[in-house]
């Protein structure tokens, strides 16, 4: 119980962080932006963060330990350094979320029992296969061995050279130093907390789009919301195969492939939708990040949130080429 | 996804049963797209997707760059659950009343449920443990924790138990390469057959520090310990074995280079565990049925008996050692009854025989005492066998069939404490 307690601090914690990376981000970007955006744009730049720090220290076979103080370091500097020049905004978004739950608590306590039903599920009904065997094997032994992507996470042999397919994806050396920085034990944080954080982070995912496609109606907050709750259920639908995203979500949630397939898809589609309405150029900004944030997280997800930004991004692309064709004509 | 011949393959194993749900919902994002002239972009991109990246030509590219298996995550690009929520949102709101809209809301949640096949039990069933892994894995590790101090060790056991195992504690190493086949039979399937001489080169071969077998395969812990390996803790149901490499090399590289110090030709090295033993002892048992105490420490041989006997034994501080000549009269009554005598000192019984124990050959009165489970005999060494073999006389005694009729040669019975 102490751990699942542990586990669940962690999150909150976890979410607290993301939200001053977030609003550091927003700050240097001079853009305002909402508390859910801002989690997740968090979250982003801390993976971005965290993999330019890490990939040196893993190059030159630094220990997990030095890493872990030094992510402890500058993720202290960075939430303090927040916390202090961006005080008036973080005042502003408390009063604002504090607000918002006075106006519409029945919404925030639906949301908030939908949301913990949800996370509850996919704490509980993580697999066991191959891939958690990989990817969870390699937390454990970096965190054990106390090296850097050293040893084969199947069998514990030594590797001499790096799987180079994963050779920039860092999220799972981000887990091993969390484990080392909270002592907590590597699976209890990636079926809990990670698994967690991939649901509400979705579903902050699935709001934003829903509160951009509902902008103009009445009761958008509530139709956001609901449109939320349904699409979140509706992975129910989609989870009779092992390869929908849905699956992922549901079974394998704490994963770099769960987060590319949910999260930064959907946060990728929120972007381009953004894009394609408001062509502002601070949206590339975000989009790049996300991209970069993928090549972070998982091998996949870069493959996937590229394509994806391709395909929506084309028809942008193809509508600009005959606007100037038209104009040329009409010049002409 | 592996041996998809087609797109369609890879589009129709992707949903599965919801293959149906997922083209209704590319229709009706078309249809519906359609009609708002901002969402014709992303009917286009539909296009796109469907142009560029799912046809059979990209496929097949993305098939001969390595990638083939992984290439249905593109689908995950065309977003199904928020199609089908934007549909159910806008079902929702054709309602009129609020009565209205809430039935529809609890239809459509039993429809997901329904159609899903999803089970009350993945909600209510909480796992075993915080680790979400079998108590059987956290047991092993915990012991082999314990009984290590959390030094990194190569541990080989059954794949059911050792697949991720390495998540909960990676000090545990798996042995992936050196001898696999036999070895996993053996401790698998209960064999007992495996010599002494056999288990060596299997062991040392394979780099192995610990080995966990099931409780209830007693075949395959006669096989283990056959070969030198010693039982170090249990848990619920399973029994962990250390492999002492050290001590096994010096065996296999005696055995292989000829040269325990004795004149006799060892014909096979056969380890058997007293639970409580300190004092660890050699005996040499010779085909014509001489038995020698030996200490190859020293070069030290000392006859025991020298096979005239009919009976032979000796009480050691921990068990027994009984030397029968069955070679002509089998066991005969008198022979049961310096058995029984010896067995009310109610210490484990190592018994040399000059011929196997065999049904219908003058050895059923004693099988028939071993069989009843009362018997402290451990093991039994037979030799002038046919072939060379070890059986299981009962759950927890093994035969072992020695094919060596030579004077000369000998079985080497090392008896080492657990």
């Amino acid at each position: 119980m102490t751990a699942v307690i542990k586990a669940i601090g962690i999150l909150l914690l976890q979410i607290i962080i993301y939200y001053l990376f977030g609003t550091m981000f927003e700050l240097f970007c001079r853009k305002k932006h909402g508390v859910v955006f801002k989690e997740i744009s968090g979250f982003l730049v801390y993976q971005v963060l965290f993999q330019i720090c890490a990939l040196p220290m893993i190059k030159a076979d630094q220990t997990l330990a030095r890493l872990a103080v030094l992510w402890g370091v500058i993720v202290i500097t960075c939430c303090i350094g927040t916390a202090i020049f961006c005080r008036e905004r973080i005042a502003e978004d408390i009063e604002m979320i504090i607000k918002a739950f006075f106006r519409h608590k029945v919404w925030f306590l639906l949301m908030g029992c939908f949301l913990f039903a949800m996370c509850y599920y996919v704490s509980i009904n993580g697999e066991m296969n191959d891939d958690s065997t990989y990817y969870i094997g390699l937390i454990n032994t970096t965190l054990t061995s106390g090296r850097l992507y050293k040893f084969n996470a199947y069998t514990g042999e030594q590797v001499h050279s790096l799987y180079l397919r994963r050779a920039l994806v860092t999220f799972d050396i981000n887990t091993a130093v969390a484990c080392k920085i909270y002592h907590i034990h590597p699976l209890v944080i990636t079926r809990i907390t990670r698994a967690s954080l991939n649901m509400i982070l979705t579903a902050g995912a699935v709001y934003l789009i829903g509160r951009n496609l509902f902008q103009e109606e009445k009761d958008a907050f509530w139709k956001a919301g609901t449109f939320t709750c349904i699409a979140l259920a509706c992975n129910f639908l989609f989870d009779n195969t092992i390869y929908t995203s849905a699956a992922f979500l549901l079974h394998r949630a704490y994963e770099g492939k769960a987060y590319a397939g949910n999260m930064l898809l959907l946060f990728t589609i929120y972007l381009c939708i953004l894009y394609i309405r408001q062509r502002d150029k601070w949206n590339c900004i975000y989009l790049i990040l996300t991209l970069w944030a993928c090549i972070a997280i998982s091998s996949s997800a870069i493959m996937v949130t590229g394509a994806a930004c391709g395909v929506l991004l084309i028809p942008v692309v193809f509508e600009k080429l005959i606007r100037r064709i038209k104009r040329d004509k009409n010049y002409d | 996804m592996t041996n998809a011949e087609t797109i369609w393959n890879v589009i129709s194993w992707y949903y599965g049963n919801s293959t149906a749900i997922g083209l209704m919902l590319v229709l009706m994002t078309v249809y519906l797209l359609e009609r708002k002239k901002e969402y014709r972009y992303y009917t286009f991109s539909c296009a796109v997707l469907m142009f560029l990246i799912l046809n059979q030509l990209t496929y097949r590219i993305i098939e001969r760059l390595g990638e083939g298996d992984t290439y249905y995550r593109f689908l995950w690009i065309f977003p199904v659950s928020l199609i089908a929520a934007w549909g159910g949102l806008r079902l929702i709101e054709k309602m009129k009343s609020k009565m209205e809209k809430v039935i529809c809301v609890a239809v459509m949640v039993c429809l997901i449920f329904l159609y899903s096949g999803g089970k009350i039990s993945d909600w209510v069933t909480l796992p075993e443990n915080i680790y979400q892994i079998s108590e059987d894995k956290i047991q092993v590790a915990d012991l082999i924790e314990e009984v290590t101090g959390g030094e990194r060790v190569i541990v080989y056991a059954e794949d059911e138990l050792m697949y991720g195992i390495r998540e909960y504690d990676a000090n545990i190493c798996l042995a992936a390469e050196g001898e696999r086949e036999y070895l996993y039979h053996i401790i698998t399937e209960n064999d007992s057959n495996a010599s002494g001489n056999l288990m060596l080169g299997i062991l040392v071969n394979a780099k192995i520090d610990y080995i966990v077998v099931r409780k209830e395969y007693t075949g395959a812990k006669a096989a283990l310990n056959g070969g030198g390996c010693v039982e170090v803790g249990q848990t619920d149901n399973y029994i962990l074995y250390y492999v002492n490499q050290g001590q096994l090399k010096e065996d296999l590289y005696h055995t292989y280079d000829s040269d325990w110090k004795t004149d006799a030709g060892i014909c096979n090295v056969e380890d058997v565990m007293i639970k409580g033993l300190t004092q660890e002892q050699q005996f040499l048992f010779y085909g014509d049925g001489r038995l020698d105490e030996f200490n190859n420490d020293i070069g030290e041989n000392r006859i025991l008996c020298d096979g005239s006997e009919e009976f032979y034994s000796k009480e050691y501080g921990d068990y027994i050692v009984c030397k029968i000549d069955n070679q002509s009269q089998g066991i005969t009554e008198q022979i049961m009854k310096k058995i029984e005598s010896e067995e009310r000192k109610k210490k484990p019984i190592l018994l040399f025989l000059n011929r196997p124990l065999i049904r219908g050959e003058k050895s059923d009165r004693l099988l028939d005492w071993i069989e009843e489970g009362n018997s402290y005999i451990q093991a039994v060494y037979a030799e002038n066998a046919d072939e060379s073999r070890k059986d299981m006389l009962t759950e927890k005694v093994f035969q072992c069939y020695i094919t060596n009729n030579v004077a000369e040669n000998a079985l080497l019975v090392q008896v080492r404490g657990e």
